[in-house]
């Protein structure tokens, strides 16, 4: 028996080697950054993908493939086929999305991603704000822009400012499935060969519905407890780093009343002081102390405003109240969309400022 | 019917060899008393034999004054020949492997018995410092080919009167002396009983290599993994004896092994008792891990790089994509190719002289290697991953065991060209069942890793400080199991 199964082993690997993406690495072109736009009647997507291989970045060439189709997999099907070497996603670490293509739904371009297992799950999506991700790419080409490093110094930076990156294909899928939330996807402003994050694309029902500027959606990060770091400007005199920030949401609901209690305790450090006054003083600190706070207080309200204005549940409190208030919320739920604009918010901030790292006062 | 004791024959039986004495001296010559010298020249210290007894024999007068070979026999054994070590017998056998084993007989054929003394002299190597073992803080004396010097050396250790040196012989026409040393009040008697038992049911001409007694003495014959570990150092081999395991020292072979074997014994390393404990656990962690990546390197470049490329990094992928470009051949055939090239070299030199199989490394290695690379036979990335590979496996103490892991990691690399990690998968669960299902002497190969109730993992994994070494390992000593308070 054991020799049998001995024997068999090798016959079953056999035969799984037929059907387990057995491709040599240099046998394919790996696709880098993938490109997906809406034209109104097909999809297009835009592969772009190195020539010759190699990491350096001065032998790295990049070239851009374009195919369409009426879904987003028969695209990528035609792609393959106009491709003199096979593709792969395998390697695609930026997936961007043109506005279009956002309008259309969001749920229509990730769908064929979700089911393909070779995807990395961490890959980052970017919606391309005011243009087609085709254009982005082409452009970046011409330009012999190395896209796919740029996006990647964006990421990074993406981190100096937030302890995690939210917008990857896994963490959209998890979003996708709460219902009641909204999506936000980081926008993505392409002008003068250079790409700016400039705050969050909103999804309503899994279509672009608008975009958060960069203060709102930093109002929205503190909300979410994902700030690492934020400079604060205080009346054009006094420049502050706010770090360390802690928020916690808390929804009590009483009477049909939700009540969201948003508690932010933070530090914060002097990193620029323009003015004669002296501002270390215990006062003056107090003073600036509720500066910021009303500061960061400002900031969520836009974030707060912009929620009741366009109905959307950019917060994610509906997840919330049904892990907080489980029972309240059977009763919510259905006339959840109602109730988004008539939360009532209730603040709660804490800071300190710490000590200014000053090695001599330059005045 | 055994033979009776008759210098006739025996000089009959070795009348074609030249270096075999039978020589009568008369004792004396009224009563006709003839005796006979029985002795292997070159195996004999002549001196001694000299001094000792001819001597003796023809100067003293008690003997001449002797009327029967009975009386000579006696006066002899009671002092007349200045010997410590005489022995009487009637055993033909006995006589013959006595003589063959460097011993000097008196043939006394009315009494169809013998005399033996011990006279043995033979040339041997001085005791050396270990060629594999080595260490920088340690004992530098090493076993050698005699077994009664390594013997010497275990008991000048182990000064316990319950140090038990059991000897034997094996070997139909060698007859090869062994010997078993166990402390008799710790030693498991039921491992003892069944070594002794393998032994004696060894029923083959000569034991000549050390694979013609491993063969017979461990459990688990089809297996690649190493069952009886061999030490050639002294201490080391004390420290486990000390600890219950039973050594086994076979003339002829330079080295004692050690019974029952487990895997983490031969991972361990004479250095990690040498050095400061935290050093010493740190060390045999990377050399746990050199053993893991040995293995599992190879197969691991072939499944990421034909079948789950996206466990790469992208730039890991991209320099790998871009030295593979232009090599005619997959993955698979690259790695199992340049595996196959690295033991052929490893077996040229070991053969070759020690000067010849340096230059012939070099040549291999670096001329070999660098020209397949600019040829672009292989690409750059499997020799580093094969280099990688051959390198970590040299990390592992035992050298039976690197062996056996230098075989397996071929099977892995198959079974990860045909199905990527899945086969990699299949090979790693089928190589821990078999380590799991093998047992040496009623001792787990894995324990105490698999022994559930054992807590005794403080000499495994890591090595924790001598204080904490309080038992003895689980499963080996049967009496006596705590080592110190």
């Amino acid at each position: 028996m054991k020799r049998l199964l001995l024997l068999m082993i090798p016959f079953l690997l056999c035969g799984c080697s037929h059907d387990m993406n057995r491709q040599e690495i240099d046998e394919v072109d790996m696709i880098h950054v993938l490109g997906i736009d809406w034209s109104g009647e097909n999809y297009t997507l835009s592969a772009l993908y190195s020539i010759g291989g190699g990491a350096d970045a001065e032998s790295a060439k990049v070239d851009i493939i374009q195919a369409s189709g009426n879904t987003v997999y028969q695209a990528y099907e035609n792609l393959k086929l106009k491709n003199k070497k096979n593709i792969t996603l395998a390697q695609t670490s930026y997936y961007l999305i043109g506005e279009e293509a956002a309008k259309n739904g969001i749920d229509y371009c990730l769908d064929f991603l979700s089911r393909d297992e070779t995807i990395k799950l961490e890959s980052f999506v970017y919606i391309t704000k005011e243009t087609d991700a085709s254009t982005v790419l082409q452009d970046g080409v011409e330009n012999e822009l190395l896209i796919n490093e740029d996006l990647e110094a964006l990421s990074q930076k993406q981190l100096e400012t937030l302890t995690r990156n939210d917008n990857t294909i896994l963490g959209l899928l998890n979003e996708m499935e709460q219902s009641y939330s909204s999506i936000l996807i980081p926008s993505l402003l392409y002008d003068e060969d250079s790409f700016l994050i400039e705050g969050y694309a909103v999804f309503d029902h899994l279509q672009l519905y608008d975009y958060l500027d960069g203060t709102t959606a930093m109002g929205v990060n503190f909300v979410k407890n994902i700030v690492r770091r934020c400079p604060i400007y205080i009346s054009d005199t006094v420049g502050l780093l706010v770090s360390n920030t802690k928020t916690k949401l808390k929804t009590n609901v009483k009477k049909g009343i939700i009540t969201v209690t948003i508690k932010i305790d933070f530090e914060s450090f002097i990193k620029e002081v323009n003015t004669e006054e002296d501002i270390f003083t215990k006062d003056k600190l107090d003073e600036l102390t509720n500066s910021q706070n009303n500061y960061i207080k400002d900031m969520i309200d836009k974030a707060i405003n912009f929620s009741i204005s366009s109905n959307l549940d950019i917060f994610g409190i509906a997840r919330m109240i049904e892990i907080q208030n489980a029972k309240e919320w059977a009763t919510a739920e259905p006339k959840w969309s109602e109730n988004i604009q008539d939360l009532n918010y209730v603040f709660d901030i804490n800071s300190k400022i710490s000590k200014s790292f000053m090695i001599g006062n330059a005045r | 019917m055994s033979q009776v004791i008759n210098s006739k024959e025996i000089k009959e039986l070795f009348s074609q060899s030249g270096d075999v004495l039978v020589r009568p001296i008369h004792i004396n010559h009224k009563n006709n008393i003839i005796i006979s010298v029985f002795c292997v020249d070159g195996l004999v210290n002549s001196d001694l034999l000299d001094q000792t007894i001819l001597r003796p024999i023809s100067l003293d007068q008690g003997l001449k004054a002797c009327m029967d070979e009975k009386s000579v026999l006696n006066y002899l054994l009671e002092g007349a020949a200045y010997h410590a070590f005489a022995s009487e017998t009637n055993d033909y056998e006995l006589v013959l492997k006595g003589v063959m084993s460097g011993m000097a007989a008196l043939l006394f054929d009315q009494e169809k018995k013998a005399l033996l003394f011990d006279v043995r002299t033979f040339d041997k190597r001085s005791i050396s410092e270990p060629s594999d073992e080595g260490v920088m803080k340690g004992a530098k004396d090493a076993f050698i080919e005699v077994m009664r010097t390594n013997t010497a050396l275990i008991r000048r250790r182990i000064r316990s009167e319950y140090l038990v040196m059991e000897q034997m012989s094996v070997g139909k026409v060698s007859k090869t002396d062994l010997s078993i040393a166990y402390l008799s009040n710790v030693a498991d008697m039921n491992t003892v009983n069944k070594l002794k038992d393998s032994l004696k049911n060894i029923d083959i001409d000569s034991i000549s290599t050390p694979s013609f007694v491993e063969e017979f003495i461990v459990d688990n014959k089809k297996s690649i993994f190493p069952q009886a570990m061999y030490t050639q150092r002294p201490d080391r081999c004390c420290s486990n004896i000390s600890d219950g395991r039973i050594g086994l020292i076979v003339d002829g072979i330079p080295f004692v092994y050690l019974l029952p074997c487990q895997l983490p014994m031969l991972m361990q390393s004479s250095d990690d008792y040498a050095n400061n404990y935290i050093i010493s656990s740190s060390l045999r962690i990377i050399r746990y891990l050199a053993m893991i990546g040995t293995i599992l390197l190879p197969a691991f470049y072939i499944a990421v790089t034909t079948f789950q490329n996206q466990m790469l990094p992208v730039q890991l992928a991209l320099s790998i994509q871009k030295a593979k470009l232009g090599v005619p051949f997959s993955s698979a055939i690259e790695v199992l190719g340049l595996l196959l090239a690295f033991e052929i070299l490893i077996e040229s030199g070991l053969r070759l002289p020690k000067t010849v199989g340096t230059a012939m490394s070099i040549l291999g290695g670096l001329v070999v290697g660098q020209a397949a690379v600019s040829a672009q036979l292989v690409s750059p990335a499997v020799v580093v991953i094969v280099a990688l590979s051959g390198i970590a496996g040299f990390t592992v103490p035992n050298q039976d065991l690197s062996s056996a892991i230098r075989i397996i990691r071929f099977g892995f690399a198959i079974l990860a060209s045909f199905a990527g990690f899945f086969g990699l998968m299949v090979g790693i669960i089928l190589l821990v069942t078999h380590l799991c299902s093998l047992d040496n002497y009623g001792v787990a190969y894995l324990s105490p890793f698999v022994d559930i109730e054992s807590m005794n993992h403080k000499d495994t994994l890591f090595r924790f400080p001598v204080k904490y070494f309080k038992m003895r390992p689980d499963g080996i000593a049967d009496k006596n199991k705590r080592k110190q308070k």
